[in-house]
């Protein structure tokens, strides 16, 4: 059943996103200033930043529920507009309990709606209830998040934990090229954290990921970059993991410091931006491994 | 009573008056479901105030009631509707002032229409018993439309209602959604204003949804259950407004408010929902 979710191969010839001097504010503040950032296909990019710094508002920007001031975004080398039939978004989860009638396999079901921009293709919106292929999907990817049991209950009663489970589900079922995940794992419990990480990394095999995060401690060994949203973006081209980020995610200023922390041999730390933005374009993603192995 | 009962029905005006208030319970009871989901009540109690206006405009150009207001809350509902989406964040205000305007324009022209209308009370109140035979043919054809769209439409709106968000970030313009929903409002409403008057429309579009809610767990059997609820507290209303010689739009809020009340804190659920 995994199978069926990764369908999709990997091509590397578009880029998954191509960003230019994208300038963006909300309300009188400017949240992105000349922002350029390319993502290749089959990337796991790790969102981070301090509270306020607009890292949902960068989700919203790829998927077209913004516009730039300034600047292009391409999905996919296209309009995000057009594109966004094949994005899987999970918004970050609502505060509190929602009360709807509606049965967890119908939320999941409306993930496979889809539009150009104006009308929605008609197939999937006409008529009272949905085929059974598009049921089966659903079913696939309830299973996936292992919550299958849940299918006909109502999502009014389901547990954040759940809910969150079904949204990831709901992002998934269109079987998309790209994912973006804004704090899949705010209220999952450690053991389910890995279980979904394993299978965000297998599904890393045929679609790029985004995922916003503010738990630094999350930054899971799977994650293949990093990206500090500030009024200025800096795109780091390896995951390190043992870096201080809290002291990161507190900095309101114009840099993203990413310091040492004190344990595994060998230390890892990212570079001041500055020697970042020198060393990019260079792979370092193959050291990765090795240290990963020595880290234990 | 049986007697009684038995002689009512014998009247054509009684039999019209619930044929129209079945089709005006239909159109509340599947509309009022989507108003409730979407926290739109005020909205659509803006949207049946306006209508007013619409009256207005019939009698100052001595056009059909019915089809004129069902324009005029057309384009009240897509002002509303474009003017509420573009400043999001005061909503609640701009329903307001439509409001209070559409209800203004409705009296300024029956200022200007000569003689006087005794009628009009009965657009405010509801005058069930004065159904016409074409009155009841338009309802049927609003009836059907407005049934025949939101189950052509079930799962745009059933998605739409869960998270619009999400279904703008699918592609879908979701002001044109928004916009359709609006559309579909003002239809019932003008069907209702028939049975209850439009002072009195957003009784049937809150009370039956929200006791159906409490009861099933899905939009449809919400839908399904509102429309019986209404039904009910409509043909109980009309029969006994018609038995003691009383108002019928405010006998049928009545019946309702006191079965809502009763049952607020019932749970029949626990019976029929396997999740309660």
């Amino acid at each position: 059943m995994t199978q069926a979710v990764l369908k999709n191969t990997v091509k590397t010839a578009v880029l998954a996103l191509d960003i230019r001097d994208v300038t963006f504010s909300l309300s009188g503040n400017t949240i992105l200033k000349d922002v350029n950032i390319t993502i290749q296909q089959g990337d796991f990019v790790a969102v981070i930043g301090p509270n306020g710094s607009g890292k949902t508002t960068f989700l919203k920007l790829i998927l077209g529920l913004y516009r730039p001031d300034k600047g292009t975004i391409r999905v996919l080398g296209q309009e995000p507009n057009r594109a966004c039939s094949h994005i899987g978004y999970m918004p970050q989860h609502p505060t509190g309990d929602r009360i709807f009638p509606a049965r967890v396999i119908d939320v999941v079901l409306s993930g496979l709606i889809a539009g150009n921009g104006l009308l929605p293709s008609l197939v999937r919106v006409i008529g009272p209830s949905c085929n059974n292929q598009d049921k089966r999907k659903a079913l696939e990817c309830l299973e996936l998040m292992g919550i299958r049991g849940l299918a006909k209950k109502n999502v009014g009663n389901l547990s954040g934990g759940q809910l969150q489970r079904v949204l990831l589900a709901r992002a998934l079922v269109s079987n998309p090229k790209i994912l973006l995940l804004d704090e899949p794992m705010a209220n999952i419990d450690m053991g389910t954290r890995g279980i979904l990480f394993d299978l965000l990394a297998d599904l890393n095999r045929s679609m790029t990921i985004l995922m916003v995060t503010h738990d630094i401690g999350l930054i899971s060994r799977h994650i293949k970059s990093v990206l500090c949203i500030g009024p200025q973006v800096f795109f780091h081209e390896a995951a390190e993991l043992t870096m201080d980020m809290t002291q990161a995610l507190g900095l309101q200023g114009e840099t993203c410091h990413m310091e040492l922390l004190g344990h595994g041999i060998p230390h890892r730390v990212l570079g001041r931006h500055n020697e970042m933005s020198e060393k990019r374009g260079k792979m370092i993603k193959n050291r990765r491994s090795d240290q990963q192995e020595s880290k234990g | 009573m049986e007697q009684s009962l038995a002689l009512l029905l014998s009247y054509a005006f009684v039999k019209n008056a619930l044929a129209a208030g079945i089709m005006a319970a239909i159109a509340s009871g599947i509309i009022g479901t989507l108003v409730v989901v979407n926290r739109m009540v005020f909205l659509a109690g803006g949207i049946a105030h306006a209508a007013y206006g619409g009256i207005g405009l019939a009698f100052f150009t001595g056009m059909p009631v019915l089809p004129t207001v069902l324009g005029f809350s057309l384009c009240s509902s897509a002002a509303i509707g474009i003017l509420t989406k573009k400043r999001s964040e005061r909503t609640d205000t701009m329903i307001g002032v439509l409001w209070a305007m559409g209800m203004a324009i409705g009296i300024l022209l029956i200022d200007m229409t000569p003689g006087y209308n005794v009628d009009l009370m009965s657009f405010l109140f509801g005058s069930i018993l004065a159904v016409s035979p074409n009155d009841l043919v338009f309802m049927m054809i609003m009836d059907g439309i407005v049934t025949f769209l939101v189950a052509a439409f079930y799962r745009l709106l059933l998605a739409y209602s869960y998270d619009r968000e999400f279904l703008a970030a699918r592609g879908i313009n979701t002001t044109l959604v928004h916009l359709f929903l609006m559309a579909l409002v003002a239809v019932s409403v003008v069907m209702t204003i028939r049975v209850v008057g439009l002072v009195l429309v957003m009784a049937l579009f809150t009370m039956a949804p929200y006791l159906a809610e409490k009861w099933t767990g899905t939009l449809w059997s919400m839908m399904f259950t509102a429309v019986i609820l209404n039904t009910i507290f409509i043909t109980a209303g009309i029969l006994i407004a018609c038995v003691f010689n009383l108002s019928s739009g405010a006998t049928i809020i009545l019946v309702a408010g006191t079965f809502f009340l009763l049952t607020l804190n019932l749970s029949p659920g626990r019976f029929f929902m396997k999740n309660p």
